[in-house]
């Protein structure tokens, strides 16, 4: 479904250029779960952003379902709507009822009208647990209803893929829990998911592999069972040591 | 300031402040041994115009039928032509029968007309709107110019905005009249708007440039990973965004643009200066004349200033 070849993404500021991702390789099969984790600065998010094409790569090769990103000739936007993206800020358009955050892309970007493009809002409303809220405005909801409305959001597009950036890491701690229901159901009906998270309870319960990256590069991979028993590399388990 | 802090002995200090300032120029005036003539100043707004009927030939008066105000008086020439006139009954200068020559007074109809300060007032007025919208469209080209990521786009717009806020507007009004005028052939009229148009928009390019920057990206990260193109998510994401935030400082500028107006006077636009002006020229009242021109700036910029305050309380339903 996804997959990474040598990906190297540099950043260049101030006359300093910083290795961001260096040299990322990795597939990702159709319905798999894929946490990546990883110290502060590793590079998780922009790896993540260089999936649906929010920073350019530098070098190497990303294919979506057969399609290069790396290729000139191809539509990006096209590609974005198969890759839905759940940020750590949710980045819901709040001059925009929840509702018409639903609906916004889908009539734009799927050409929906606007009956189907609200039926299908208020499915995935009722499947985030939240349809009451579809008449209010996002800044009068809690984080976690935020960020659920962030993933109906994401969802309306029917995408291929979805990825999830510390999804929960700007919510209150009573309010994970929430979140992390609605992506194991997401999980468990088959979703193709990359995930930064530091929730390792999460990645123990849903994660079919997890990759540990550092300083741009995966330093480790394996099944969660792998990295709670015998993780290999030493950067890996002082990691580990402080996360859990 | 605490709440428990009372207000009043400051509203009064306010206003002992403004009577005395008041009483001062007053005081001043009164030295200077000026004549006030605020009688005269009613008919510049308004005034009853009386239009004198002529008869357009040689001939007579062959019938009068008076209708309560108006009287209606039929002429017949030497050739056998008529013509029917409706002058005021009061003001009817003939009887019938009476023989006239031509252009000969037959009465007056008298009408209420706009009086110079009102048409400069009008004139301040659609000059000001059609320049702020094409202001608005000029400083919103730029504005995305501005933040646009290509160099070339960015740089014709940092050129339009600094060659603008780098000079006077009086200055760019005389090129705009006396040189893009002559060699363009173009209307004092199309010249003064341009001008202003042109002068606002490098002002509103500034304002639209911070507003959409001040937009978090996160914003356009999520509009563009949900396969919204650019355009699109300027549309429905940005701008509307934006537009809530540069409203307060977007209608000062307009307010700014109402005033700056008063500058096309000086190429023989009758906006309300000019009208002013050559109200003076006539009565001498140039005290009184000044001081109502302004005052009807101010109504005019204040009411703008409400509006935009409903508007701003309106728009603030989503925060
Ligand atoms: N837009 C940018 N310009 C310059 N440097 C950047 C930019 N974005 C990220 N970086 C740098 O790239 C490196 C990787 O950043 P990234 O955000 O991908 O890390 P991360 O693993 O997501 O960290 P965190 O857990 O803090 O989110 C960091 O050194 C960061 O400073
Ligand atoms: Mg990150």
């Amino acid at each position: 479904m996804i997959k990474a070849e040598n990906v190297v993404k540099l950043f260049h500021s101030r006359g300093t250029t910083v290795r961001a991702v260096d040299g990322v390789s990795t597939e990702v099969e159709r319905g798999e779960v894929v946490v990546v984790i990883g110290p502060s600065g590793s590079g998780k998010s922009t790896f993540l952003r260089c999936i649906n094409g929010l920073e350019v790569f530098s070098e190497g090769h990303i294919t979506i379902d057969g399609v290069d990103l790396a290729d000139k000739k191809t539509n990006i936007n096209k590609v974005r709507m198969e890759v839905g993206m759940v940020f750590q800020q949710f980045n819901l358009f709040p001059h925009k009822t929840v509702l018409e955050n639903l609906t916004l892309a889908q009539r734009r970007v799927r050409k929906r009208s606007k009956k189907v493009a609200e039926e299908k809002a208020m499915e995935l409303l009722h499947k985030v647990g939240i349809p009451e809220k579809a008449g209010e405005y996002p800044s009068r909801l809690s984080g976690g209803q935020q960020q659920r409305v962030a993933i109906a959001r994401a969802l309306a597009m029917e995408p291929k893929v979805m990825l999830f950036d510390e999804p929960t890491s700007a919510l209150d701690p009573e309010m994970v829990g929430e979140v992390l229901d609605v992506m194991k159901q997401l999980a468990r009906e088959g979703m193709t998911m990359v995930v930064v998270t530091h929730e390792m309870g999460f990645a123990r319960e849903v994660a079919d592999r997890v990759l540990f990256m550092d300083e741009g590069k995966i330093v480790e991979v394996g099944t969660p069972e792998h990295f709670f028993t015998e993780p290999r590399e030493e950067r890996t388990k002082l990691f580990l040591k402080q996360v859990l | 300031m605490n709440g428990t802090e009372k207000i009043w002995p400051w509203k009064i200090l306010l206003a002992v402040i403004l009577i005395v300032m008041a009483a001062g120029i007053w005081g001043s005036v009164r030295q200077i041994d000026y004549k006030w003539r605020w009688y005269r100043v009613p008919q510049y707004f308004f005034y009853l115009a009386e239009d004198a009927q002529k008869i357009p030939f040689d001939g007579t008066v062959s019938k009068i039928a008076k209708d309560g105000e108006t009287a209606k008086v039929r002429l017949v020439s030497e050739s056998s032509e008529i013509v029917t006139l409706v002058v005021e009954t009061e003001s009817l200068k003939v009887s019938e029968g009476e023989e006239l020559f031509e252009d000969d007074t037959v009465g007056f109809i008298s009408e209420w007309r706009l009086g110079p300060l009102m048409k400069g007032l009008w004139t301040t007025l659609w000059l000001s709107a059609i320049a702020s919208v094409f202001a608005l469209i000029l400083g919103l080209i730029a504005g995305l110019a501005k933040v646009s990521k290509n160099y070339t786009l960015r740089g014709l717009a940092m050129v339009y905005v600094e060659c603008i806020r780098g000079t006077p507007l009086l200055v760019q009004i005389f090129i705009a009249y006396f040189f893009l005028g002559t060699v363009f052939d173009l209307s004092r009229n199309v010249c003064g708007i341009g001008a202003l148009a042109l002068f606002g928009g490098a002002y509103v390019a500034e304002i639209f440039r911070a507003g959409i920057q001040a937009i978090p990206p996160g914003q356009t990260e999520a509009a563009r990973s949900l396969g919204m193109t650019m355009p699109q998510t300027m549309m429905d994401i940005i701008l509307p965004q934006a537009f809530k935030k540069i409203l307060p400082p977007l209608s000062g500028q307009f307010i700014s643009l109402i005033k700056d107006s008063s500058l096309v006077s000086v190429i023989a636009i009758t906006d309300l200066t000019k009208s002013g002006r050559e109200i003076i020229t006539s009565t001498f009242a140039t005290f009184e004349v000044w001081l109502v021109v302004a005052a009807m700036y101010l109504v005019v910029t204040s009411l703008l200033s409400q509006v935009v305050f409903y508007m701003e309380r309106r728009l603030a339903v989503s925060d």
